[in-house]
């Protein structure tokens, strides 16, 4: 994870984060995600809750943070088959964008551990919402 | 170097959201406020186009966004229904599907913005009504989606050119998107 961090922070100028929020953003996540906790699959439905209203993880745009949560999340989502993966749809989301993104592509691509991971979202279930309020207030 | 310009009125109702918006992201052409155009018209690299969905797709083709694919078509068609619904629980229809397909997938189409993700986007913005049930907080995917292409700078800047122009009241005022 380290190497992949600290190569996509050599090849891409913003992966730092563009200013003093986004960097202390991106290191805490970077140092929460290397910490491990963040991936295990007990902690997956967490993860998934703080990544619902997030496309990347620590600012509006791809940083290392992405980066570092991607490869941390490998070995965990490859192993994971449909059914179970898709009970975290915006953790699956969220790796198979990550995962598709050119740069990090090409520097995944450079280490033999990170192969794409294949996700069916063709036949993703539904996604549940909460019924109707019983008070009808529509403008 | 801006290979054109789109031109139009800021009072335009539906406002052409979609329009304005890719023409901010892929930076092929300048926004041009005249109110008293009565539509809004693309004119790029001599020709002109004067409908908003074809608009859509000759910047995404300048600006080079992957597109025309079978699924896209079927979002421009999403797109072209939520202009003329206005019944609640049809836009709710189409706002579950729309939340569906966004749950797993950050874009509309692929992995990339593409004109698809423009065309849906003004599509919402231009109805108070959709913008206003989006609020409702049922559909966290959609708004997820909708709120960071939102918050793109290109995004950014072609609403503040709007809203620049709405507050000036010269006539052909240009702002620079």
């Amino acid at each position: 994870i380290k190497d992949l961090v600290s190569s996509f922070l050599n090849q891409y100028a913003a992966a730092a984060g563009s200013n003093e929020k986004d960097e202390s953003e991106v290191v805490s996540w970077i140092e929460k995600v290397s910490q491990g906790d963040v991936v295990k699959s007990e902690k997956l439905n967490d993860l998934n809750a703080v990544l619902v209203p997030k496309t990347y993880i620590a600012a509006s745009y791809l940083t290392a943070a992405d980066v570092a949560l991607y490869a941390a999340l490998h070995p965990v989502i490859s192993k994971l088959q449909a059914p179970e993966y898709h009970s975290y749809p915006s953790v699956t989301r969220y790796f198979d964008h990550i995962q598709s993104i050119p740069p990090v592509r090409s520097i995944a691509n450079a280490s033999s551990s990170f192969s794409v991971v294949n996700l069916d979202l063709t036949n993703a279930p539904k996604i549940e919402r909460a019924a109707d309020a019983p008070k009808k207030k529509e403008k | 170097m801006a290979a054109g310009t789109i031109t139009l009125s800021s009072k335009l109702n539906p406002f052409p959201y979609s329009a304005i918006v890719i023409s901010a992201y892929t930076e092929k052409t300048e926004i041009v406020y005249d109110e008293e155009a009565t539509g809004v018209t693309l004119d790029l690299n001599g020709s002109k186009i004067d409908n908003e969905e074809d608009i859509v797709h000759a910047l995404a083709k300048a600006g080079g966004l992957s597109e025309d694919s079978a699924s896209a078509a079927s979002f421009f068609a999403l797109a072209k229904t939520l202009k003329t619904v206005t019944a609640v629980p049809e836009i709710m229809t189409a706002l579950d599907t729309l939340d569906d397909h966004l749950a797993w997938r950050t874009f509309v189409v692929g992995h990339q913005i593409t004109s698809a993700d423009w065309i849906l986007w003004g599509a919402l913005k231009s109805s108070t009504k959709i913008v206003g049930l989006l609020k409702n907080g049922k559909h966290a995917h959609l708004t997820r989606w909708y709120s960071h292409l939102e918050s793109l700078g290109s995004t950014q800047a072609a609403l503040a050119s709007l809203t620049a122009a709405k507050a000036s009241k010269a006539r052909g005022t240009k702002v620079a998107a």
